[in-house]
């Protein structure tokens, strides 16, 4: 209980810090939480053009995809905004030869690089998706409060597989240092969870659903709200833990290899 | 015994890496690894409240000393016992008691003032409300930065800094503190404000180990001298003692007025004599008083200028290896 | 003449510049082979998407699915040629003060921009463009082969280019704003987007594929792609394909003229300013 709480005074300390940093650059500020809200709202205006054009994802409508990518980004701005960020700080630190100062630090490593890492802008983000989301959700027959109760049960595991990823990722950032283009793999990986799982093949399904749980980021989520009942969703609810603990597991190898080699 | 460290070794592996494109490829799934040895078996303890300088050049293994020590670094063998942690294993906890400030990398926040920076010290070390107050106070009235603590970091000069530094370094109170080139690049009125208040903090009980390049930190604050060099441990002693191993030796640089001599005089030597009128030569004070031969020279050759050097630290590791 | 030219061109000084770069960006090579895997992935996605949206139609705003999969195909790797930081970097010179070092150089910062991202991208074709190109044709089977090998290398030059100003215009805003990261990745997405890099213009409503018509940004990389496969339409306008590639050409020269201008006012209010 008491870490807890020391946890919860680490993040809010991080936050207050990271809203005043923000504000150093007013102009620039505003201008990245608008940026953010727009690159948001990308693909979603993709999905519309080309259902405008007539063309459709067979049996799902523009709501049910729509709902799927609002979805997606606000598991992605809400990682953005509380601890995604830990991926960049751990690489630039990294790079520039700081991350010794985060081992001085009586505290858990991950935790202080995802409470330094706050920034504002990425609410952009948040909201961007929310936006869509209640779009969309007002657009499909209403949900129970069993579908919603799911529904939020699955948001949470959706978050797990994106700070997996983010553990991924920054433990990458100890041996490649420097490279900026991890995101670009992260983005092309996930961006299969943009979509709805049945226009993949068969063999790919099976490798969003059981192996890199992608699924979860957004379509399993949507899918629960919409009514359905879809295959394999308890299955790849464990494989989002497994995923964690794999995550776990290699972000404190690669810390141990970093501390033994010296950065 | 606060620190004791034994047979302490540190081997790195590197591995090759080949320009060409091929080479890269290749490198993916064989890679040529090469052993480098940091460390070769050092031993040392240290006590309670003393202050120790470590000394040695560029990839002597100073630093990599300094990462063990503070529960950054793995070691590949040896022993390491601080306060009674084991500071790699027991990373955590040990890290709570301890201090750092090194001279090239911030705690700091760039673009907020330091005050706001340190409550996330407060909260990393979870020190309680009080407490924090009254350590903030004495710390700011102790380092005079009470209006620069309100300024962002970015505003503030380098000797104003550091100040800073050392207070998100020393806020919970920590009983031992490394401090790595932490004068580097100050003028001289800032560093001797940093020598002060880190000759305060010792008196109060706090131990320093000091790593650097400016002999003049050592010789300001420090009574005991480690020196390394390749990985070994040449020197551990007093700065007295220091002193005497080496001889007096001084380089002086003159320029006069009169066409100087070139013949020999007792405890001096030339080292470069740049023209008739100006000379650099090294003075060996135990033969021959600094004083006397200022004077010396003046009455003679008449002074227009004149440096007094002590010997770079390199060139005291160079005698004593 | 030749004076003038010589102003805006210094072929020793592009060898010169544009190895050196190819030799500092070799150090990343591992950086930039990660687009063999982001780039075929990417069209693996887009490879889905397309199949299950043509399920139910043959043609889409005039393409079939094969045409729309080389699309997105030929997208990616025009990007390989053109694409650069010309944008950051010289925003990040003007930040930091190292910018000041150019003016006291002879040459112009803008060429010798341009001559650091011949140097780059020459890397990227032999990094990105020839691998990717390989496993699009020979994996994907995708039928990548120009419908006129002149007429596309010529607009793909004249994209490079437009690119490079396009960037170059965007990095000037520095010498009037401190933190430019917001605004940039503002134009960058309006770039993308309007250029077509994410779905072809003729998606967008028609009165906005006429507005685009007019900007910049169709030339750096739809005017390419469409050249590629032999015909043009956006806004409802057909064209031929020398045709659009002239109108390229004047846009090209317009965006340089444009970008020419903001040099200008940017040097007198950096200057003014004072270092």
């Amino acid at each position: 209980m008491r870490r807890l709480l020391d946890l919860l005074r680490l993040y809010s300390t991080g936050m207050r810090i990271g809203l005043a940093e923000d504000l150093a650059y007013r102009g620039n500020f505003l201008i990245r939480f608008f940026v953010m809200f727009l690159s948001d709202l990308l693909f979603p205006l993709v999905t519309l053009l080309v259902y405008r054009s007539g063309a459709a994802f067979p049996g799902w409508s523009l709501e049910e995809v729509l709902l799927i990518q609002g979805i997606f980004m606000m598991a992605k701005g809400f990682a953005n905004l509380f601890f995604f960020g830990l991926v960049w700080n751990i690489g630039q630190m990294v790079r520039d030869g700081l991350f010794d100062l985060m081992l001085i630090k009586p505290c858990s490593v991950i935790h202080l690089a995802a409470a330094t890492s706050f920034s504002l802008d990425n609410s952009g983000s948040l909201l961007g998706g929310l936006g869509i989301f209640i779009y969309a959700v007002s657009r499909i027959p209403t949900p129970g409060p069993w579908e919603w109760a799911a529904f939020f049960l699955l948001f949470l595991l959706s978050l797990s597989v994106l700070f997996s990823f983010s553990l991924f990722m920054s433990g990458t950032l100890f041996k490649w240092v420097g490279n900026s283009r991890i995101y670009e793999i992260f983005n092309t990986i996930t961006q299969f969870g943009l979509f709805p799982k049945t226009i993949f093949s068969r063999a790919f399904q099976n490798l969003l659903t059981y192996f890199i749980p992608i699924a979860m980021l957004a379509f399993f989520p949507a899918a629960v709200l919409k009514g359905d009942k879809p295959e394999g969703l308890f299955l790849s609810g464990g494989i989002c833990l497994v995923f964690l603990f794999a995550a776990r597991l290699f972000w404190y190898a690669m810390l141990k290899s970093y501390s033994s080699a010296g950065g | 015994m606060l620190i004791e460290v034994a047979e302490l070794k540190k081997t790195y592996i590197h591995y090759e890496r080949g320009g060409s494109f091929l080479e890269a490829v290749k490198s993916i799934f064989h890679r040529k690894a090469i052993a480098v040895e940091a460390l070769k078996g050092i031993s040392f303890t240290i006590e309670p409240g003393e202050l120790v300088g470590f000394l040695g050049p560029n990839g002597a293994g100073k630093s990599t000393t300094i990462k063990i020590l503070t529960g950054v670094l793995y070691p590949s063998s040896g022993r390491v016992q601080i306060a009674g942690y084991v500071p790699w294993r027991d990373r955590m906890k040990y890290v709570a008691g301890i201090g750092a400030v090194f001279g090239q990398k911030s705690q700091l926040i760039w673009d907020i003032p330091p005050v706001d920076a340190f409550l996330m010290n407060k909260a990393i070390y979870r020190i309680p409300d009080k407490e924090y107050r009254a350590t903030l106070d004495m710390l700011v009235s102790l380092l005079e930065v009470e209006r620069h603590i309100k300024t962002p970091t970015r505003q503030l000069s380098l000797g104003e800094r550091m100040r800073c530094e050392f207070i998100m370094a020393m806020l919970h109170r920590p009983q031992i503190v490394f401090l790595d080139e932490p004068t580097i690049g100050l003028d001289v009125v800032a560093k001797e404000k940093i020598r002060n208040f880190i000759k305060k903090m010792n008196e109060q009980g706090v131990t320093f180990i000091l790593t650097t390049h400016d002999l003049d930190d050592v010789e300001r604050l420090a009574r005991r001298v480690i020196l390394i060099n390749r990985g070994e441990i040449v020197f551990d002693d007093t700065l007295e003692a220091l002193r005497g191993y080496l001889g007096k030796k001084k380089f002086v640089t003159v320029r006069t007025a009169k066409p100087l001599s070139t013949a020999a005089f007792p405890g001096m030597e030339i080292l470069n004599a740049f023209s008739e009128y100006q000379m650099e030569m090294e003075l060996d004070t135990e033969t021959v008083e600094l004083n006397a031969f200022i004077r010396y020279l003046d009455e003679k050759y008449e002074i227009k200028d004149l440096t007094v050097e002590e010997p770079p630290i390199e060139d005291i590791l160079k005698s004593l290896y | 003449m030749g004076k003038l030219v010589s102003r805006f061109f210094n072929g020793r000084l592009l060898t010169a510049v544009a190895a050196a770069t190819y030799k500092e960006w070799a150090a990343y090579r591992s950086h930039i082979l990660v687009s063999l895997f982001v780039g075929p992935v990417y069209f693996l996605v887009q490879y889905f998407i397309w199949s299950a949206l043509f399920q139910n139609t043959t043609t889409l705003k005039g393409f079939t699915l094969d045409e729309m999969l080389v699309y997105y195909g030929v997208t990616t790797l025009i990007n390989y040629c053109i694409m650069d930081f010309a944008d950051w970097n010289l925003q990040m010179l003007i930040r930091t003060g190292r910018f000041v070092t150019f003016l006291l150089r002879p040459v112009s910062h803008r060429f010798f921009a341009l001559s650091q991202k011949v140097g780059h991208r020459l890397l990227g074709f032999w990094l990105e463009f020839v691998p990717v190109y390989l496993i699009f044709f020979f994996v994907f089977r995708l039928p990548l082969v120009p419908a006129n090998l002149f007429w596309s290398l010529l607009s793909l030059v004249l994209g490079f280019l437009m690119m490079f100003l396009v960037n170059y215009s965007i990095g000037i805003t520095g010498f009037w704003l401190v933190r430019t990261d917001g605004l940039r990745s503002f134009f960058l997405i309006f770039r993308d987007v309007f250029a077509g890099v994410f779905v072809p213009l003729v998606f967008f409503p028609g009165w906005l594929q006429k507005v685009l018509f007019f900007l910049p940004f169709q030339y750096i990389s739809y005017v390419p792609v469409r050249v590629f496969s032999g015909s043009y339409e956006l806004g409802g306008i057909t064209l031929a394909i020398p045709v659009i590639v002239a109108i390229q050409g004047v846009y090209v020269v317009l965006m340089g003229l444009v970008s020419e201008f903001l040099w200008r006012l940017g040097i007198k209010r950096f200057t003014g300013v004072g270092v």
